[in-house]
């Protein structure tokens, strides 16, 4: 991909065919390039739909005030919602990450072989059930429990560290960047946990075995053969990981509190750059600006995630990725 | 092909200096590599020396040149057979229970080795085997079977390994080799099979209740098919055993090194014991794992089809150095190379569909067979 | 007699080697972590399973002491009513984006696994995988502008299908380039080898055997479409009524629980609602998975039983 994307570019016809078997070729290639063309498609709306306008520095400054009574002070600096977006997507990948490696690897290695079975399709099963689903388990039934148990006994036990401070009042409602974050974990872990699953499972029998039977144990011959064999893919399913936390939107919405401020602490509530792109479309209509400030900020958002799924994809270097319901 | 000296061995802890005889009989080996066709085989003279005088059961070896099958080792008279048809065959030293084969000459028990005809049941005199197999055993083997499910891969296997000989166990394709060698390190538990009977080492069996699998395996090492390198420097590689045992750094690194010269690699690869362990070529890799199944120090080394992905000069470096294994280690090797197994192994054992049908001196089992199947194998007409 | 055989004796030497796991040596320490790991790690399941359990749980005491078959049967009005007109538009979305996704998915999958040169599938592969993980939200508001805008043709559940389908697409893609890639190759010599054309091969061979995989990826693509919201809020619209041609707005089941999710206690009606609509979601899309899992085994079983 070192030139311009593009049809023509990708696979260049054999010589020597005719223009039948060119404009076959061509019409073939164009069916398997689908893809490209949405994603092609959904660049050049955006671009198109933001109309070129140019914020400035200030679009990236913590400055957001979009529909004030003087139109001349109104400001769309996105920050807050980067900060939004890199605090409970990162946080949730982490935790993800280590979830999946103990169930990955506990999944190939330790359980017994029916068991192992039966884990693999319920981890998909996860992975499949809608977000809106999570969302209205996150806020009617969730939210009520961690304001009432959870945030405080964090801020009992961990209110010493800086950002785990709060208030009673400020995680009143129980929704906020805690619940966002476990939220998006066990959003996230299905995906994680299949791609670092089939990793393991791709690595050669031949391999483990030879660890086996050198004597190491089964955690030994994962610790210090498999996992450095599959280094390059847990970095991937964390970058696919990622990709899938920062643009998940209809659950975040439902539990992160969407309040476009910086958050205080982990408990308040905030907004991503997914989040954003819900809540003010409502009043975008009205405010032209802050219409085209959304879609730029889409726009940025669809960069982030093309490239770090690019990555990703890359560095995995498979045919595939697993999604819900396990197909490979 | 450039025979090694024994020079590097004279350093090695433990290692004892080899006698002018045993080198005269490493060159001898490397010098009279077997013709390529049919039926003509040669022997490694390294049982000649030892096992003194071939037993009165061994008759003389057929002409190489005509290729024909062999004679059958002398015809026992009385009719085979009379025993009742039904039940196998009782070794009337040791008691142990045969499977009803070689209906129709000398029986050899498995077991204690003692060699009756079927007819009437006498011992025969000390033979060859017996003496072969009068020192240490490494493994006894007694009743074993490996079962998928209720298919039995291999059927009741009695068999003795001696201590620091190489014994070679041969057959068709698909007859339990090595679902059999995997069975003596509990390698087969990975794959699901289920074992019944017997594996001792040290007296104790290895499927006993309170025996680790992990424990095993260290004392009873692995190489397989193909070179299995872990994608590590060489020096790590080597160090793995050692490394998750947390031993010390000097031990490591003297291990490593006695390791690497007995496995025959040292000399290629002591300046650059860094690189990548995947860089090097298909022969060193198989040694270097070999290398790596030595650090851990086994007593019993068993190679599954060791050099079957290896070019004819690797495998001759892998087969040299198996002959200078025997003296710290017991190897039991699986290989559908016959003219292999006749020029690395002291003693064969040849497998059909999952059962023992012979086991001798490989010397004996490639010139006389006693058993139709094996002599069938051994000539080429099926496998 | 018995001077001339050797009973099994063994080397002096290993007789000190313990096997056990017993004792307090390194070997030992190393086997009992290793065995506590074993036992310790299935913990995280609970990680899990306990969402998924818990789900179930609330989801079904919110939903099911309040529903009847007319909760499935009469349209919402205002505030009172069922889910007739949710799930009606739940199904003509997800069914329109299904045809359209497809159709495009089911041929290009066929393409580049069958057709495309390495490199073609390899781009195609990496951007149908790059499509997947894109953010829904911003499918959705590409949809708004291009097609509810640009086009003129309003919030609209033709608009919203075609928007649904550019997300589901990748999914119906992915497993029908994989099935055709999984039917072995010996079955493809062997039928070219008879003297089939490619495309004969493709169609009377490849396809029947790939077809359960294929099938698979629609029940997915359709478990997706029924369960998304994002690309769908600025797209499909909000009407009530139940739907009576494509270009009219319709309300859908994850719309439903998107938009009464917060509503007051007052309105608990809504709320019953939106888990009654959670309820239908979570039966749908467990289903579609259990389906896709028991094709997926059956497959694998006929294939194994093929060709071993």
């Amino acid at each position: 991909m070192r030139n311009q994307p593009g049809v023509a570019r990708l696979s260049n016809p054999p010589g020597g065919m005719s223009l039948r078997q060119f404009f076959q070729w061509l019409s073939g290639a164009a069916v398997a390039m689908i893809p490209l063309y949405f994603i092609i498609a959904i660049v050049a709306t955006l671009v198109y739909a933001s109309g070129f306008q140019n914020f400035g520095w200030s679009f990236f400054s913590t400055n957001w005030n979009p529909n004030p009574n003087d139109p001349s002070v109104a400001a769309y600096g996105w920050f807050d919602f980067a900060v939004g977006s890199a605090i409970t997507s990162a946080i949730a990948l982490a935790l993800a990450m280590v979830l999946s490696l103990g169930l990955a690897v506990c999944i190939v290695s330790f359980l017994p072989p029916f068991l192992s079975r039966l884990a693999a399709p319920v981890t998909d099963m996860l992975a499949g059930i809608p977000s809106v689903v999570y969302g209205i388990w996150g806020y009617v039934i969730l939210a009520p429990y961690f304001s009432k148990v959870i945030d405080p006994w964090m801020v009992g036990t961990l209110g010493f560290l800086p950002g785990f401070n709060a208030t009673p009042t400020q995680y009143a409602g129980g929704v906020g960047l805690i619940l966002a974050i476990f939220i998006l974990t066990i959003m996230v872990v299905p995906i994680t946990t299949a791609l670092v699953r089939d990793s393991l499972r791709s690595i050669p029998k031949e391999l483990e075995e030879a660890g086996l039977a050198l004597g190491a144990t089964r955690w030994e011959t994962m610790r210090r053969v498999k996992i450095p064999f599959i280094q390059r893919s847990i970095f991937s399913a964390g970058l696919l990981g990622f990709g899938r936390a920062i643009g998940e939107t209809v659950a975040v919405f439902m539990v992160i509190g969407n309040e476009v401020t910086l958050p205080t602490s982990i408990f308040g509530g905030s907004t991503t750059m997914a989040t954003l792109l819900v809540s003010q479309m409502d009043s975008a209509f009205t405010y032209p600006l802050l219409l085209k400030a959304l879609v730029e900020i889409a726009l940025v958002l669809m960069v982030i995630s093309l490239s770090v799924n690019a990555i990703g994809l890359r560095l995995l270097g498979r045919k595939t990725v697993t999604g819900p319901g396990g197909i490979e | 092909m450039e025979v090694r000296g024994p020079e590097h061995l004279l350093e090695l802890p433990g290692g004892t200096v080899p006698s002018p005889s045993d080198l005269q009989v490493v060159r001898s080996v490397m010098s009279g590599l077997p013709p390529r066709a049919r039926g003509m085989v040669s022997y490694p003279s390294s049982s000649e020396p030892r096992s003194g005088s071939v037993g009165v059961t061994s008759p003389a070896p057929s002409s190489p040149s005509t290729g024909a099958p062999h004679p059958k080792a002398s015809q026992p008279a009385g009719s085979p057979g009379q025993g009742g048809d039904r039940a196998d065959w009782k070794c009337p030293n040791c008691s142990a229970v045969l499977p009803k084969i070689g209906a129709d000459g000398y029986v050899t028990c498995s077991f204690c080795h003692a060699v009756f005809t079927t007819g009437q049941p006498t011992v025969a005199p000390a033979s060859a085997l017996s003496e072969m197999m009068a020192g240490e055993l490494a493994l006894s083997i007694q009743g074993l079977s490996v079962l998928a499910g209720s298919k039995a891969l291999v059927q009741d296997i009695n068999l003795n390994v001696a201590s620091n000989k190489v014994t070679a166990i041969i057959g068709p394709s698909g007859c339990g080799k090595t679902t059999l060698l995997r069975a003596l390190n509990r390698m087969t538990e990975l794959s699901g099979l289920k074992v019944r009977g017997q594996v001792l080492y040290g007296g104790r069996n290895i499927y006993g209740a309170g025996i680790d699998a992990v424990r095993v395996r260290r004392r009873i090492g692995m190489v397989f098919q193909r070179p299995t390198v872990f994608p590590s420097s060489i020096f790590e590689n080597v160090a793995f055993g050692l490394r998750i045992d947390h031993e010390p750094e000097d031990v490591v690194e003297r291990t490593v090194i006695t390791s690497l010269k007995r496995a025959g690699i040292w000399d290629e690869v002591k300046d650059e014991l860094d690189r990548p362990a995947l860089t090097l070529s298909g022969g060193q890799q198989q040694r270097l794992c070999i290398a790596r199944a030595l650090a851990v120090s086994p007593k019993v080394l068993l190679m599954d089809e060791p050099t079957s992905s290896l070019d004819p000069i690797a495998t001759q470096k892998v087969e040299d150095m198996i002959f200078e294994l025997k003296q710290h280690y017991t190897v039991v090797i699986v290989t559908h190379n016959m003219q292999q197994a006749a020029r690395v192994a002291d003693l064969t054992a040849f497998l059909f569909q999952g059962k023992l049908v012979e086991f001798g001196l490989t010397k004996q089992i490639f010139e006389s067979p006693r058993e139709k199947l094996t002599e069938n194998y051994i000539t080429g007409r099926f496998g | 007699m018995s001077g001339s055989v050797n009973r099994p004796a063994f080397a002096p030497a290993s007789v000190a080697d313990d096997l056990s796991a017993r004792g307090f040596g390194r070997a030992t320490r190393r086997i009992l972590f290793d065995k506590w790991i074993g036992r310790l790690l299935p913990l995280l399941f609970i990680v899990v399973v306990f969402p998924i359990l818990d789900m179930i749980w609330w989801i079904a005491q919110n939903a099911l002491p309040t529903m009847t078959w007319s909760t499935l049967t009469t349209p919402l009005y205002g505030d009172v009513g069922g889910l007739y007109g949710a799930i009606l538009g739940t199904t003509y979305l997800a069914g329109l984006a299904l045809a359209i996704c497809g159709v495009l998915g089911i041929f290009g999958g066929m393409y580049t696994a069958e057709y495309a040169s390495p490199r073609t599938a390899t781009f195609a592969r990496l951007f149908g995988n790059i499509l997947a993980g894109t953010p829904a939200i911003v499918i959705g508001y590409t949809g708004y502008f291009l097609l509810v805008l640009y086009t003129g043709w309003g919030t609209s559940i033709a608009a919203g299908a075609i928007t649904l389908s550019v997300f589901m697409l990748p999914w119906v893609f992915r497993t029908t380039d994989l099935a055709f890639l999984s039917v072995p190759p010996t079955l493809r010599e062997a039928s070219l080898g008879l003297g089939a054309t490619h495309r004969q091969y493709l169609f009377r061979v490849g396809f029947p055997v790939a077809f359960p995989r294929i099938l698979t990826g629609i029940f997915i693509a359709l478990a997706i479409g029924v369960g998304e919201t994002a690309p769908l809020i600025f797209t499909a619209g909000w009407q009530l009524a139940p739907a009576t041609s494509l270009t009219q707005g319709t309300s859908y089941l994850t719309g439903l629980i998107w938009t009464y999710f917060d509503e007051p206690a007052n309105l608990g009606h809504l709320l019953a609602l939106s888990f009654q609509a959670a309820f239908i979601l979570f039966v749908i899309v467990i289903g579609l998975n259990v389906v896709v899992q028991i094709i997926g085994a059956r497959y694998r079983r006929r294939l194994k039983g093929l060709f071993a």
